[in-house]
């Protein structure tokens, strides 16, 4: 099954779907929270802007060569998802896409502060909380990952 | 080639669109009432149609329609679809996604409630309204391809 687009979805695409990602690569570390440092120094974490919802970003190729994405879809991630697999199977690429939704373990933390530091633009507020809300979402985003890899594996 | 129709809350103008480029309706009169409501696809979306790629047919050159419809957000669709096809390593120029979207969205929300309280025909019905007051932009937009 190698050679997938494994594509990680969520709200705005710069927090739990760009964490998820990073735990896929092994950017991040799978046994322990990382630090506040760990998560900004991802290039996308708390950094999309609206602008850049529906764009695929590339996070990178794990180690069966399965190519690894993040997408912010706001509220439309099911349909989202009909659309591009509808497209992917008119170029029978279907089997190719995994799309991974996120949204299931952002926390309230999160969602406070991705809207403050991304919607409102007060990131200085915002981006705080969010990172707090992302460390305690940390264990959920680990298990979506490995259950993740596994089916991958397998 | 693919042709991809992406409407809002509704089929009713990705469909006007996408008859026009198969030859279905002409785009140099104005379709009755009845010639729309008898189109493939013409009616409004539920939840779980969206995003949905319903095929129309093929045009002359052999082109495949199809016809989509999202509940909002369309750009971000635009966006999803051209990112998937250069992940992919398609040309861009295999597919074409043109928005037709009503200039006041909260028609199509208002015909969605109509269609969920089971008014389907009313609903149909001011879907072809809609469709004829904005004929002349779709049939332009299939024009100037």
């Amino acid at each position: 099954m190698a050679g997938k687009k494994i594509i990680y979805h969520c709200y705005g695409g710069a927090h739990s779907s760009v964490t998820a990602a990073a735990i896929h690569l092994g950017k991040l570390p799978a046994e322990k929270t990382p630090s506040d440092e760990e998560l900004m120094s991802l290039n996308l974490f708390d950094r999309l802007t609206k602008d850049g919802h529906g764009q695929l970003h590339f996070a990178g190729v794990d180690e069966w060569q399965n190519q690894i994405y993040s997408v912010g879809c706001r509220n439309v991630g099911k349909a989202m998802e009909r659309l591009l697999s509808g497209v992917a199977e008119m170029f029978a690429q279907k089997d190719q896409l995994i799309f991974v939704d996120t949204l299931h373990c952002v926390t309230m933390k999160m969602r406070i502060g991705g809207y403050i530091s991304r919607q409102l633009g007060l990131i200085k507020i915002g981006r705080p909380i969010v990172l707090q809300g992302t460390q305690e979402a940390y264990p959920q985003l680990v298990a979506l990952v490995t259950r993740i890899r596994n089916e991958v594996l397998r | 080639m693919i042709y991809l129709y992406l409407g809002q809350n509704d089929l009713c103008l990705p469909a006007t669109a996408a008859s026009v480029q198969l030859g279905l309706l002409m785009s140099t009169s104005l379709p009755a009432y009845e010639d729309l409501a008898r189109l493939p696809h013409f009616r409004f979306v539920e939840k779980e149609d969206e995003g949905v790629l319903c095929f129309m047919g093929e045009d002359r050159q052999g082109n495949k329609i199809y016809v989509t419809s999202v509940k909002g957000h369309p750009d971000l669709f635009i966006r999803g679809v051209g990112s998937l096809l250069s992940a992919c390593q398609i040309p861009l120029q295999e597919m074409m996604v043109i928005p037709c979207i009503a200039e006041n969205p909260q028609v199509s929300r208002l015909c969605r409630i109509i269609t969920l309280l089971g008014l389907k025909e009313s609903a149909t019905k001011l879907g072809s309204r809609v469709a004829r007051n904005r004929f002349s932009e779709l049939a332009a937009t299939h024009c100037t391809k």
